[in-house]
């Protein structure tokens, strides 16, 4: 069995998927999936070939847990790597195909605050009994790449045109003095606004900032 | 004279709407020819937006410049904040072909581009070059025979091609004075008000850059200080505030923008302005001297 191989099978059984398989180096293959598809890669690897879980290793990147589940499959590693929003961070439990799991899971669980769910483990393994919940040592507050002071004047432009926020006061104050509601701001259209967003999608904004924009913000704001 | 389009910005209609109404009266008064550049974004304002992300800065600058192209007119700026992004992005792109092929395939996908074809102009170097001085003076019907004080704002000292920076600051002054005040020097002009940094650390805005001009100003017999930017009023207007409740004494001035000022001189009543959008003594110190 080689690399090649092994990719070739994971690409098979995860063809519905989106999936982005490639070997490292000699022996070393990583398979990146969709945290919802974990357990579908886990699958995958259970059922052609006898894997050894070898860990689990977790990283707060400041906007998303890194989860990298390591296994030895013929003297080759194969690690499945995935990304869980720190919003939610959940991810369904590999612990019922993979009981070998359950220890660093729960390790995870407690030093990052990540939900295994599923996992059967009820009891700290690590931390003392009487550790405050929701006091995670590892966790880091959500970072991302713009500075605070621009936030919310860059989520304002890109969800009105405008930095500063309209105002009900300020348009009351431009009818009272004579003047249209709104001056003629992209904002004032919902076709001119959507067209400007879609425009900045192009520039690889949301990318680059972590510009969610089905909810119109920044992730991390 | 030709048209041109007014970009007025985000900060002038939506919070100093006292600075577009006397924009309207005074170019209305001095016949000059304007439309309202429409569907305009945010500049982006220039420092705080253009340093986090240089992407969506230059493509935010490039639609705005591509809209008055599209209009066929020449820029008009009434923000100081948006006269350094627009200028500042116009000559990147009439510059860096590299760039503007770069700003041009994403405009293409908006059925939009840049040619680079018009000129982009602070109000200031509008009112001096194109309207004139003996034009404005020809307006002036209530003068302000007072002692003021002038705070430029830093971007009204950007330029593009070399020019001395003092160009436009020199314009304001020519304009004040057309006024008919007595312009009072204060030696810290050029000093940032601090409303960039306020937006990282408000105490040394306020400190180290706001509360060394206002005892600049304190030493002189100023009565009021005239503006060309809305962002500086408001650090300003907020500022004497907060200083005031940190415990600093501190005399107070109105501050007034250029614009609100001619339109004073102009004839037009304080009461038509909605001066009393100032936080401070605006409103009174217009009717100080109108009358």
């Amino acid at each position: 069995m080689t690399e090649v191989d092994i990719i070739a099978l994971l690409e098979k059984e995860m063809a519905n998927k989106s999936i982005k398989c490639y070997v490292v180096e000699e022996n070393r293959v990583v398979m990146e999936v969709h945290a919802n598809d974990i357990k579908a890669g886990v699958s995958a690897l259970l059922k052609e070939y006898k894997p050894r879980f070898v860990t689990l290793v977790a990283t707060d990147n400041g906007l998303d847990m890194e989860l990298m589940y390591h296994f030895s499959v013929d003297s080759k590693i194969v690690t499945l790597s995935t990304l869980v929003p720190k919003e939610t961070n959940q991810i369904e439990s590999i612990t019922d195909i993979v009981p070998a799991a359950e220890f660093i899971e729960e390790e995870v669980s407690e030093l990052f605050g990540t939900n295994f769910e599923g996992n059967p483990r009820t009891v700290n393994l690590l931390l003392p009994d009487d550790w405050a919940t929701g006091k995670k040592p590892l966790s880091k507050p959500l970072v991302g790449s713009l500075p605070l002071p621009a936030r919310f004047e860059i989520q304002n432009l890109l969800s009105s045109g405008s930095a500063i926020g309209i105002m009900k006061s300020a348009t009351d104050k431009r009818e009272q003095a004579g003047l249209p509601k709104l001056p003629p701001l992209a904002g004032t259209s919902e076709d001119s606004i959507k067209e400007f967003q879609e425009f900045i999608k192009r520039t690889g904004f949301g990318k680059r900032a972590d510009y969610d924009w089905e909810k119109g913000k920044l992730r991390y704001r | 004279m030709d048209k041109y389009a007014f970009f007025l910005g985000c900060v002038i209609p939506l919070r100093f709407t006292s600075v577009e109404i006397a924009a309207r009266r005074v170019f209305s008064r001095l016949d000059v020819d304007f439309i309202d550049l429409e569907d305009y974004t945010c500049c982006p304002e220039p420092v705080a937006l253009g340093l986090a992300d240089d992407e969506l800065w230059m493509a935010s600058a490039a639609r705005t410049l591509a809209l008055a192209e599209k209009a066929g007119k020449d820029l008009v700026i009434l923000c100081n904040g948006c006269y350094e992004t627009l200028i500042e992005a116009d000559h990147i792109l009439k510059h860096n072909d590299d760039t503007k092929n770069r700003v041009n395939e994403l405009l293409a996908s908006i059925g939009s581009k840049y040619e680079g074809k018009i000129k982009v102009k602070h109000f200031i170097e509008f009112l001096h070059e194109d309207v004139g001085l003996e034009r404005i003076k020809q307006e002036v019907t209530t003068p302000v025979s007072m002692d003021l004080a002038i705070h430029y704002g830093c971007h009204l000292f950007r330029e593009v091609d070399g020019d001395d920076p003092w160009r436009k600051p020199g314009m304001m002054r020519d304009l004040v004075e057309a006024c008919g005040v007595r312009l009072v020097d204060y030696g810290l002009e050029k000093l940032c008000c601090g409303f960039p940094t306020s937006l990282f650390d408000r105490e040394f805005s306020l400190k180290q850059r706001l509360l060394p001009k206002f005892k600049g100003i304190e030493n002189t017999t100023t009565e009021a200080v005239v503006f060309a930017c809305p962002a500086c009023i408001n650090q300003f207007e907020t500022g004497q505030d907060a200083l005031t409740r940190s415990g600093v004494e501190l005399r107070g001035y109105p501050c007034i923008h250029i614009l609100e000022l001619l339109a004073l001189v102009f004839g037009v009543p304080p009461a038509e302005l909605s001066l009393e959008i100032h936080s401070n003594a605006v409103k009174e110190f217009a009717e100080s001297f109108w009358g």
